[in-house]
């Protein structure tokens, strides 16, 4: 008789369960049970099998046995003796798909072949508004892309750099500080001699630290450009413009098929979308041409309406990195203190060359341009008004907006309530991942709005009172970098954006900090009960990885009769093998979606008691370990033991989201091109402007679609432009009414349209809008799925927190005792990562036989002498009392 | 201090097990450093019993049965102190060989 095997193990598993321990048990069905929550979610498959009575442990066993794959060596969360992430890839040579780096132009402009059929049946206005669109569509995803450049940059360099300035003043490691160098500590205030030490580092310091000062203060200015120029591209796609126009025809068609490549970005970078570059020949012709220049005012590209929630998103990083940089400088009193001291010598040398008759030419105006330099450093990063600056601005010269009676406010108003609206629902949820700080860019965004309303408008006050009491409910205190740079976003909107015509909506600053403290201290009673529910999320998954993340675990087979067609045969295997990488797909973004969670959950508990001055509970201490182990255990299996797994995954799953967007896209295509062979409107008419627009979109979706199986940042930002102007140019053809700015609005407007177009619920419906962004958010979230992961699995910041060290390893050693398996290396592995953060820091004086520098030493040595104190020094002494004991014995 | 008073008045059966557990244990990676708990609790008890040997050569014979049960109990190699074996009223008194030598 045969058995199923699956059926067996699940029998075996009920009857070993029934004679468990009583804490094995309820672990094994919490366990079991998310096991089935996660299952149920991820795909309905499995439903008939659960009506079979199948343990889904059993399930996964079954599938594990199949892999060839050696076990977890140490416990289900693994990792327990084993070498470090960090060492572990750097000698692996699987590795994820290189994101392409290439011009925004080139992949939004069509191929050659697209741009020929623009001299076919194509009337000259037409051809224009397609150039204009996909000039459009270039600029702001190179604007886009460009600010995902400077976060990066920004997260990644200059950040640390400012909150580490100090970091070689030790003060902090306390005894376990034994590097041998005297420590220059800014608590030892009475003795002189250290304080004087300690000045002449900090000019030291300073003077080697100008480099990182420079380039923050140029990242800066350059944020500050990008703001105005994307605050006016919001205003500038919706409201016509006055364009030069080009008689010269032959000039023309040569600008489009030649000039296009080149002349694209510079007029992407240089006048914008919705300015001047709706002519892609303005760079190469236009002092050919400018005899035969007229001015002519053209309708708006994308027209009103079209949500740019994407160019929101980047103003809102923009914001953010601007006040997290006046954060951060402003927080790093050392920082301040040691300017202010170079500051001092810089004047009194001045004076000395101004005074000293034989300082040559050369020399003196060299030092006026260094004051010069140290001048603007002061004014646009040191003295913490990078935001302010920013926002401050001009952000209508020409009075475009004012003529043509735009709100550039109310367009603004609507993207930040729209976008608060999307953070705050997905805040504190399973799916959220960096919303938090996305939030500090609305809370940007919001300031911004109050600058640009006039005078005699009333600021909203329902937004207000959200921004008020919404999120600092949830999130009353997040971090930026560190724990002395933080966002408060109540003590925000008291400094920067007061209502006081709103009640309940103004405090002082220290009932705020009152409040959020006693907010932290009243969710400490429920943060166990959080960890340990992403800590069994975490186990689930990770067996659920251990057994379904496996480049070749065999496919179910599907039985062959003699009545069934091979063609049968061959559908089922594909529609088997599609399933498959479904329930890798989702598998994969579920263990992503845990990391953030343990990530967020770690870092804001950690932050909130050391920026509000609150003792760390030491019945946490436990927890935040589990929530470190939960953080590399998930990072070892994708980044380690499924690393295969992954990539394969990355590489065949990529096309999907792409050929599902393409896919939904098809009905469009052939509804536009129905449209324009049989139109027969005026040139000049709405619906026509909508479907050459239309066409436009389609033609460079398709394009960037089809491209290429990697997609880097900017091809996305070009994926959501494009839908967004082809989603919306559609409606406007069709729905006269006031048009929807949100998702959820775009349900109403398609009920309008259907009402007064029946043939429009059948080409795109809300359901199809709704499968493309989650196909983009899907697509998103693969290609980069690499970044996500070094991002979120880095401990780097436990750096700032190393007074716990000692605490966590003592732990660990009080924990091994009790267990069988030794879980060290996943907390080690942690403590690993500051090192990365430290080699970063580069004004620090550094070894000159090894090159590192003497911070990173320093960490080092503290770390060992940590281990040897709280983890060697007590085994030591319990062998030598048992050798003791058993010798009198 | 905590730990070595709850384990050494207790004497389990199972210290000896469980403290194998961590000197058998692979090297643990901080960044590039490794740490072996091994070598740290040899040079512990290399540095203890060489101490509490020079301060009472009597008890010598004591340590080394302690070295050779920690190579049995747990695998430790501890280095021969090279101290002389015993005291001044077992073995010969090396002033009385001085004055031997004065004498002649």
């Amino acid at each position: 008789m045969n058995i199923n095997p699956t059926k067996l193990i699940s029998n075996r598993l009920r009857e070993v369960s029934s004679t468990q321990h009583a804490s094995r048990l309820a672990e094994c069905t919490t366990i079991e049970s998310s096991l089935c929550s996660t299952t149920n979610n991820s795909s309905n498959t499995n439903s008939e099998e659960d009506d079979d009575g199948i343990h889904p442990l059993a399930e996964l066993a079954n599938k594990r046995s199949n892999n060839p794959q050696p076990p977890l060596d140490d416990g289900i969360t693994g990792g327990g003796s084993s070498i470090s992430c960090s060492n572990h890839f750097s000698g692996m040579n699987t590795t994820l798909s290189i994101l392409e780096r290439c011009a925004p132009h080139s992949i939004v402009v069509p191929e050659n072949s697209a741009i020929a059929s623009l001299d076919n049946d194509m009337n000259e206005k037409q051809r224009e508004q397609r150039v204009a669109v996909w000039n459009a569509i270039t600029t702001l995803s190179t604007i886009c892309d460009e600010i995902n450049e400077l976060e990066i940059s920004f997260r990644e360099g200059i950040l640390p750099s400012i909150v580490l300035f100090s970091a070689d003043d030790n003060s902090s490691e306390g005894e376990y500080n034994s590097s041998g160098r005297k420590s220059t500590s800014k608590k030892d205030i009475l003795d002189e001699q250290i304080q004087s030490r300690r000045e002449s580092n900090l000019l030291s310091n300073i003077g080697k630290f100008i480099p990182t000062l420079q380039l923050a203060c140029n990242g800066t200015n350059r944020l500050k450009r990008l703001v105005m120029n994307m605050v006016m591209q919001l205003g500038g796609v919706q409201t016509p413009c006055v364009v030069p126009v080009h008689d010269d025809e032959q000039g023309r068609q040569e600008g489009v098929r030649q000039g296009s490549e080149e002349n694209m970005s510079e007029s992407a970078s240089n006048s914008g979308a919705g300015g001047t570059s709706s002519n892609p020949n303005a760079g190469s012709h236009v002092n050919n041409t400018r005899d035969n220049q007229k001015e002519e005012l053209q309708p708006p590209i994308f027209g009103q309406g079209v949500p740019m929630f994407r160019l929101g998103k980047a103003i809102c990083t923009a914001l953010r990195l601007l006040i997290s940089i006046d954060t951060a400088i402003s927080s790093n009193t050392d920082l301040l203190e040691a300017w202010g001291m170079y500051k001092d010598v810089v004047m009194e040398w001045s004076t000395q060359k101004h005074n000293d008759t034989t300082t040559s030419k050369e020399e003196r105006e060299e030092f006026e341009s260094f004051e010069r330099m140290m001048i603007q450093l002061d004014y646009n990063l040191l003295s913490c008004r990078s935001f302010i600056n920013a926002i401050e601005q001009n952000f209508d010269p020409t009075n475009r907006f004012h003529n043509a009676n735009f709100p550039l406010y109310d367009e603004i108003k609507s993207i930040l309530a729209t976008l608060y609206g999307q953070y705050c629902e997905r805040i504190n949820t399973e799916l959220e991942t960096s919303e938090r700080l996305d939030c500090i860019g609305v809370y940007g965004m919001y300031i911004l709005y109050r600058h640009l309303l006039p005078p005699n408008v009333i600021p909203d006050v329902k937004l207000h009172n959200s921004l008020w009491s919404v999120f600092p409910a949830m999130c009353p205190i997040m971090e930026i970098y560190g724990p002395n740079c933080y966002f408060i976003p109540r003590e925000f909107m008291m400094e920067y954006g007061s209502y006081k015509g709103v009640k309940g909506c103004s405090a002082d600053i220290p009932e705020i900090r009152n409040g959020v403290a006693s907010m932290v201290l009243k969710w400490d009673g429920s943060f166990k009960v959080r960890v340990d529910k992403i800590r069994v999320g975490a186990l689930g998954w990770l067996a659920r990885a251990d057994s379904e993340l496996s480049p070749n675990v065999p496919q179910p087979s599907v039985k062959t009769n003699e009545d069934v067609d091979e063609e049968d045969v061959e559908d089922a295997m594909i529609t088997s093998s599609l399933e498959s990488i479904e329930a890798t797909t989702s598998c994969i973004l579920r263990g992503v979606h845990v990391l953030h969670s343990a990530s967020i959950l770690l870092r804001s508990h950690l932050m909130s008691h050391r920026a509000l001055g609150l003792a760390y509970d030491p019945g946490h201490i436990s927890c935040l370990i589990s929530l470190i182990k939960v953080i590399k255990s998930i990072e070892k299996m994708l980044k380690v033991r499924r690393r295969t797994a992954v990539v394969s995954f990355q590489r065949c799953t990529l096309k999907m989201p792409a050929q599902n967007i393409l896919k939904r896209f098809d009905k469009v295509r052939s509804f536009v091109d129905q449209c324009s062979s049989s139109v027969d409107f005026p040139s000049d008419s709405d619906r026509t402007r909508s479907i050459t627009r239309v066409t436009a979109c389609l033609t460079a979706l398709e394009g960037v679609l089809k491209g290429t199986s990697s997609f880097s940042p900017i091809r996305r930002q070009v994926f959501i432009f494009l839908i967004r102007t082809c989603f919306l140019s559609h409606k406007i053809s069709h729905c006269p009414s006031t048009l929807p700015s949100t998702h959820k609005r775009h349900a109403i407007a398609f009920s309008i349209a259907a009402c007064m177009d029946t043939m429009m619920l059948e080409v795109f419906t809300t359901d199809d809008l709704r499968a493309v962004e989650v196909c983009l958010s899907n697509l998103s979230q693969i290609a980069s799925i690499e970044e996500t992961l070094n991002q979120v699995c880095d401990c780097s910041f436990l750096y700032f927190y190393r007074d716990l060290i000692p605490v966590f390893v003592n732990h660990l050693y009080e924990t091994n005792l009790k267990s069988s398996l030794l879980h060290d290396q996943l907390i080690l592995s942690a403590l690993s990562d500051p090192e990365q953060l430290l080699k970063q820091v580069r004004h620090l004086e550094r070894d000159t036989v090894t090159g590192v520098t003497t911070c990173l030493t320093d960490y080092q040595n503290f770390v060992r002498n940590v281990l040897k104190e709280e983890y060697a020094a007590p085994i030591c002494e319990m062998i030598e009392t048992n050798l003791r004991y058993d010798l009198c014995m | 201090m905590y730990y070595f008073a709850r384990r050494a008045v207790s004497g389990e059966k199972g210290v000896g097990v469980c403290l194998r557990k961590f000197i058998t244990a692979p090297p643990l990676y901080v960044g590039q450093m490794k740490f072996y708990v091994k070598n740290e609790v040899e040079a512990y008890l290399d540095k203890t019993f060489y101490d509490a040997c020079a301060l009472n050569l009597n008890e010598c014979n004591k340590y080394n049965q302690m070295r050779s049960l920690a190579k049995q109990k747990y695998g430790l190699v501890l280095a021969d102190p090279q101290l002389p074996n015993g005291s001044l009223d077992q073995s010969v008194d090396f002033i009385d060989v001085l004055r031997d030598l004065d004498r002649k």
